[in-house]
């Protein structure tokens, strides 16, 4: 009787465990498909809509943002998460482009061809675009788009093949010499997230360097944002930057 | 080899073979997917929270103001025209200095140098023109010395007047 | 901005964009993926299409396809920051990237590349099964997986089989390599790289190389085991190595050509490159000596009815012109895309070590070892002798 009882028991946990393996495998089966679930989507996206505006008028290239970042972030030697690029235009229409050290230790002076007759710092960052090529291309879904529309990149799952590098029309990517993953500016998403600034936006001081939501009324990007002459970079790629520049001058790049 | 055999027999026979290989492939692909796969997106939502985790060392100037250490120094910073510049630009970021200078009372020094000055406010053309910048060579020029910057101004609060 | 013609601009590259990310693996891998595809074609041809005069070969390419196909993803492995993940690709795979189709399409080539062969050698597998002892005996009875039916009925069904995976097998290897000129094609940021043109581009020299590989290799063995080489065979192998190269020649012209006529903003940096970091291996290399060459001297065969000796001779001097030219193509394109920055006024160089860990050597390396595999393939499966016929 016991026994038979046992029996009865494992047969039926044996019918349960097989019930629940054929559930897992037709699962299993099904799962490769991409999501496009839209309304479970949703729920996820985050009420945000943070944009980071860069004043090019402001910027004295300085370079404390780039220290800033590399502190935070432990960006290796040689690589950078954000950069200054320095432009120098002389009468005759020769572009002078540098950016020493990513313009870490500040800028020295330059001699160039001529007279400079217009002369700025563009700061450079990743641009957090939202129709991004960086994330479409990774082979192991380890660069994700956040809830909040940050593009970052899970070191766990990269294999490092290096082909979001290629596809960044910006040189916002690089492959970590350390972690051989890809690697690049987080928007500084643990500190937004802890209620902090970035760390280039805090070091900045000159506030050529802005970053906020601009769903929040209260934030200054939100006052700023429509008022202002704003432009991104590349815009022609249509991979929709959500780093703004102000006053940007057609020499560029 | 019996006659009997269909002439079919083999291909069934490598083709269970390969759905048996297919299916363990299957299943064992399905163990490897990491378990927060797919929470918010389509990647591992763990990372996102390992992301937003870190530490972060760049510390905010305010933590200087609330500690007796330096509230002197930065009440006089907060009231002059380096109001916007933080701490850490020029002392560099301590977020855990407290600690580790009680450990070793050596470990950090303060740039007094010319050229960490000179970093913003050398003469530049690529630079804004309101903002205060000097020719190295022609500011205060005395004997062809070249004294230190914060021999005239106060780093924490620099203008004069 | 090239779209400021009036503006000059000084060399500057992206601080990121001082180093090449995509190596000598990455041009020996997709060289490799088009041996596969190419030696697939021909036996295909003789599957398929019923090109009688291809049977000489049709085996002996379809063993040659295996082999460099075991090897194909060995330069990715090597190139990978963490090549202990790579099977990510195929757990979390991202369907909008490329690379992601890789596992599947490679995976999925492979299992019918596998069950053709075994088809293809099952009476061969059978008998041998029976004729030999020891090890190799155990080795051909697993492959027979316990079924010797070598019946005519059975004959005939795996005559049927082979055609079915035959015709499969050539629009997967179509795909097996288009995708790999679409993962460069399909990069907007890189203006050398993306055009639609690629995976066509891809796709023909794939065909050339793989023909050019199978004549240079038929020819060695034949020689090496003292058997006769047959005429139509080469004959026939050089009319088609002839036409995917007239294509393969014509689209890559013809892109340089309407990049050129357009001039459009893509065109300042590539204008550049032509002249300086490309000009010896591209235009000098590529274009002249490895690719008008063989065209020529192929045409002269194919048109004029010479004499076997020189048939055979300027076959295998244009088939060994033609692995280069295939190579320096991947190269070109590869290394090239990479000498610029995205800032597109900034350029680098390119110059692999012999002993670093992407470098020459491994490149040798990975390239013999699919060489000795074939070698070892047709040891166990002989089939260049006429008595060993399917």
């Amino acid at each position: 009787m016991e026994f038979e009882k046992m029996n009865q028991q494992s047969r039926r946990d044996f019918l349960k465990k097989f019930i629940q393996g054929s559930t897992a495998l037709s699962v299993v089966l099904m799962y490769p498909v991409p999501s496009f679930s839209t309304e479970k989507d949703k729920k996820k996206k985050a009420n945000t809509n943070y944009v980071y505006l860069v004043d090019i008028g402001k910027c004295i290239g300085c370079g404390k943002c780039v220290k800033a970042c590399r502190t935070e972030n432990n960006v290796p030697a040689d690589f950078f998460r954000t950069w200054v690029e320095r432009y120098l235009i002389s009468f005759q229409h020769e572009v002078f482009t540098d950016s020493p050290k990513g313009g870490e230790e500040g800028f020295q002076p330059k001699k160039i061809k001529g007279e400079v007759e217009k002369g700025f710092y563009v700061p450079k960052l990743c641009n957090h675009c939202s129709n991004t090529p960086c994330v479409q291309v990774c082979p192991v879904s380890a660069s994700y788009k956040s809830p909040e529309n940050f593009i970052l990149v899970d070191k766990e799952r990269c294999i490092g093949c290096g082909y979001c590098v290629q596809a960044c029309p910006y040189g916002s990517r690089y492959i970590s010499p350390n972690s051989h993953t890809a690697d690049k500016c987080t928007w500084c998403y643990h500190r937004i997230t802890k209620g902090l600034q970035n760390a280039c936006v805090q070091a900045c001081p000159r506030e050529a360097r802005l970053f906020g939501d601009l769903n929040n009324s209260k934030s200054k990007v939100s006052k700023v944002f429509h008022r202002e002459n704003l432009m991104v970079l590349k815009p022609h790629l249509m991979t929709n930057p959500q780093t703004y520049y102000k006053d940007m001058a057609a020499e560029v790049i | 080899m019996s006659k009997m055999e269909s002439p079919t027999s083999h291909v069934k026979r490598v083709f269970i073979l390969l759905l048996i290989i297919i299916i363990a492939g299957v299943i064992v692909r399905s163990m490897l997917i990491p378990e927060s796969f797919g929470k918010y997106g389509h990647y591992r939502g763990n990372a996102l929270q390992e992301e937003a985790a870190r530490e972060v060392t760049f510390s905010e100037q305010e933590k200087c103001s609330s500690s007796e250490c330096h509230e002197m120094n930065f009440l006089i910073k907060d009231k002059g025209k380096h109001k916007p510049v933080v701490c850490e630009n020029c002392h560099g970021a301590f977020a855990f200095h407290p600690e580790e200078k009680r450990a070793d009372p050596n470990k950090f020094t303060i740039n007094r140098d010319r050229s960490l000055c000179l970093t913003c406010h050398r003469k530049e053309p690529a630079r804004p023109k309101d903002f205060p910048m000097i020719v190295e060579l022609e500011h205060y020029v005395e004997g062809g010395e070249k004294p230190p910057c914060i021999s005239c101004h106060d780093p924490h609060s620099p203008s004069m007047g | 901005m090239e779209h400021f013609n009036h503006f000059h601009f000084l060399e500057y590259s992206f601080p990121n964009d001082m180093y090449i990310y995509w190596t000598l693996m990455i041009v020996l891998y997709p060289y490799i993926t088009g041996l596969v595809a190419g030696a697939f074609i021909v036996s295909s041809l003789y599957h398929v299409f019923g090109k009688e005069e291809l049977k000489p070969v049709a085996k002996f390419s379809l063993l040659m396809a295996f082999g460099f196909l075991l090897f194909a993803s060995v330069p990715l492995l090597n190139h990978l920051g963490h090549p202990e993940r790579a099977f990510n690709v195929m757990i979390t795979p991202n369907f909008t990237s490329a690379i992601s189709g890789f596992g599947f399409i490679y995976s999925t080539y492979a299992i019918l590349l596998m069950l053709e062969i075994w088809f293809v050698f099952r009476k061969d597998i059978i008998l041998y099964s029976q004729k030999t002892t020891g090890f190799l005996k155990f080795f051909y009875t697993t492959l027979t997986l316990g079924n010797f039916n070598v019946s005519d009925e059975a004959m005939k069904v795996d005559h049927k089989v082979v055609t079915i995976l035959a015709a499969i097998g050539i629009p997967m290897a179509c795909m097996l390599h288009g995708y790999v000129g679409f993962l460069f094609g399909a990069v907007k940021a890189n203006p050398w790289w993306s055009t639609p043109l690629m995976p066509v581009i891809f796709l023909l020299s794939a065909a050339v190389s793989g023909i050019a590989m199978l004549i240079l290799l038929y020819i060695i063995a034949s020689k090496f085991m003292k058997i006769d080489i047959h005429e139509e065979c080469i004959r026939s192998l050089n009319k088609y190595l002839w036409a995917f190269l007239i294509a393969d020649v014509t689209l890559e012209m013809l892109e340089i050509l309407v990049l050129f006529y357009e001039s459009g903003e893509e065109w300042e940096v590539i204008h550049y490159l032509l002249a300086n970091e490309l000009f010896y291996s591209f235009i000098i290399f590529q274009v002249f000596i490895c690719s008008i060459i063989p065209l020529i001297a192929l045409g002269i065969v194919n048109i004029l009815t010479l004499s076997f000796r020189v048939t055979l001779f300027t076959s295998l001097f244009s088939s060994l012109l033609l692995i280069f030219q295939v190579f320096l193509m991947r190269w070109n394109v590869v290394i090239g895309g990479q000498h610029f920055s995205k800032s597109f006024i900034g350029f680098k160089e390119y110059h692999p070590l012999f002993f670093e860990k992407e470098g020459i050597l491994a490149t040798i390396i990975i390239f013999i070892c699919p060489l000795i595999v074939i070698y070892i393939l047709n040891r166990l499966f002989p089939n260049l002798k006429d008595n060993e016929e399917f």
